[in-house]
């Protein structure tokens, strides 16, 4: 009866022993040091592109921001990601034209032809590994980024991908929703009259930029033909080979777009008064015209002086100071 | 006694160890998967983008570029007038194959019929509910009533001096009126087994029947009451259904 107790005694320990680690994929792991635990960010945001792989946390917000605005990243020629995108400048540059780094958890094509698309970190990869050309090896003798990188990642190697992960994190933090016209749709300020008039021509068929540059993200994120030229750059049709998709460009975000000169993909719109002449009377026909360029016929909205001003009061509402000053963006340098 | 009760512990902590990883038996399934396809034809001809020159009631010769769409309220209507709703809110995208069938596991019986309306119907149709593309990009402007599009369906012309013109057929809730059309199809669907049912939206019918509508003044016609009215009154035959 004692050998019977024993034995029953051993094999309840046996069969509980293995119950508990039957399904565990982890047998015979060595036990690592104990990690960096950190600190969950949260975005008060709506629905948005984030990566479940790259969570927010505030150690890789940090450390995105520091190598955004550290010329440590580029391997040639000591370039940073702040050179062609300046916050006063609605994180973009004139110098440049670069696409502006505003509300990008939205978006899944990135730059002007969309060449790079899916997710934040695909097109941050593409910087560091193609166009900064990064030099790892120069990242991983820093100390000090080795202690952030561990802090933000428990890596022991700083790699493409986790530099990557770093920079996307921190691009998805530059959130622009505080512009004037942000605070007039919550009933916070009033818009002047010319701006109401402006409003409501954007809103219009008659004016219809809503098309292209509606939503609270001021773009569809999609690719237009607007009727630049009547032989079209490739556009698109360089990444799709498509030839209906020669000629179209993004629809950039128009959120601080009185800061984000010059306009359109080759810069060729100084100002924003070139840009509403252009879509009153500029227009040119071609094989890929957009449909949504109704007045291509006429060439154009046929604004008058008055709906010109109006229209640029109004986009003059876009400006977000909110973000153009927000601390939280500002260099750590 | 007490060894008794161990050796039953011991045994029933081993069949607990030996089921715990094992997949679960297998039950008969009492649902059947209907497949929803969605069609899209002129003239009764497959769409093609682009490059075909279709004929509408008026001899005018387009072209399609742009066709993306939301049915809403899709529902199996029972024998004894219950009803299975399929998809509360489907987009489409026609040339960018987004959207173009609907899987749904349901009761395998005998249904009645189908019922969807084309649009969205008002009590549905809130601005904000979309945040992320491609259905937030089918928004209709606040100070057009807001809500979404029901209906981009874009291309281009031959105008009568055989210049090219661009349309833009984009249909919506007009300062918050419901123009959905709303469909009852009668047909009998079998989804004892698995089934499919094909959806077809015939393009060419928006234009006609009873209003033959020139192409020439579908532009800027989303805040027009009028041609909007003309289009939910043609789409009445726009839709059919196929097993």
């Amino acid at each position: 009866m004692k050998k019977a107790h024993i034995l029953s005694t051993v094999l309840l320990f046996v069969f509980a022993s293995i119950y508990f680690s039957a399904c565990n994929d982890d047998k015979g792991k060595e036990v690592p040091d104990a990690p960096y635990i950190t600190t969950p960010f949260f975005l008060n945001i709506p629905e948005a592109l984030l990566n479940a792989d790259n969570p927010l946390t505030v150690e890789g917000i940090a450390l995105g921001k520091r190598l955004y605005y550290d010329t440590l990243l580029d391997g040639v020629s000591g370039r940073a990601c702040v050179q062609c995108h300046v916050q006063k400048e609605g994180f973009s540059t004139y110098a440049s034209n670069s696409l502006p780094h505003i509300n990008l958890a939205w978006s899944s094509a990135f730059l002007w032809n969309g060449q790079v698309e899916g997710k934040m970190e695909d097109i941050m990869l593409f910087e560091v590994k193609d166009f900064f050309e990064a030099d790892m090896a120069k990242l991983n003798a820093n100390a000090t980024y080795k202690e952030l990188f561990k802090k933000a990642f428990n890596a022991d190697k700083i790699t493409y991908e986790n530099t990557s992960f770093a920079l996307a994190q921190f691009v998805r933090t530059l959130i622009s929703a505080d512009s004037k016209y942000d605070k007039f749709l919550l009933r916070k300020v009033s818009l002047t009259p010319s701006e109401i008039n402006g409003m409501d021509l954007y809103y219009s068929e008659e004016g219809d930029c809503f098309h292209c540059h509606g939503t609270p993200l001021l773009t569809d994120g999609d690719f237009h033909n607007n009727g630049l030229d009547e032989n079209p750059e490739e556009g698109r049709m360089a990444v799709t080979s498509n030839p209906q998709d020669r000629g179209r460009f993004k629809s950039p975000t128009l959120r601080n777009v009185a800061l984000t000169a010059p306009y359109m993909h080759d810069g060729r719109f100084e100002t924003l008064e070139e840009v509403i002449d252009f879509y009153s009377e500029g227009l040119k026909s071609s094989p890929t015209i957009d449909p949504l360029m109704k007045q291509i016929h006429v060439g154009g909205m046929q604004l008058t002086t008055q709906e010109k001003a109006d229209l640029l009061a109004f986009l003059h509402c876009f400006t977000d100071s909110t973000f153009l000053n927000n601390p939280a963006y500002a260099s750590p340098f | 006694m007490k060894h008794l009760k161990l050796f039953f512990l011991t045994l029933l902590a081993g069949s607990v160890f030996f089921q715990s990883c094992k997949d679960e038996v297998q039950e008969p399934n009492p649902n059947s998967q209907l497949n929803v396809l969605f069609y899209h034809q002129v003239n009764n001809v497959l769409l093609d983008f682009d490059t075909t020159q279709y004929t509408n009631a008026l001899n005018q010769k387009f072209e399609v570029s742009t066709l993306r769409y939301f049915v809403s309220a899709i529902y199996l209507r029972k024998a004894n007038g219950d009803s299975v709703l399929v998809k509360d809110i489907h987009y489409v995208d026609a040339r960018e194959n987004i959207g173009m069938n609907i899987e749904k596991e349901v009761a395998a019986e005998q249904y009645v019929g189908l019922s969807l309306a084309f649009g969205i119907p008002a009590q549905l149709n809130q601005t904000g509910m979309f945040t992320m593309k491609p259905e937030s990009n089918m928004e209709w402007p606040v100070p057009m009533g807001g809500g979404y599009h029901y209906m981009k369906f874009e291309g281009k012309f031959v105008k009568t001096d055989s210049s090219i013109q661009n349309f833009q057929m984009h249909t919506g809730p007009l300062m918050a009126k419901d123009n959905s059309v709303y469909f009852k199809f009668d047909t009998p669907i079998d989804l004892k087994n698995d089934a499919t049912i094909t959806i077809n939206e015939h393009l060419d019918k928006w234009m006609t029947s009873p209003n033959d509508l020139d192409l020439k003044d579908i532009t800027k016609i989303m805040g027009n009451a009028e041609v909007q009215q003309k289009l939910m009154d043609n789409g009445h035959d726009v839709i059919t259904l196929t097993q």
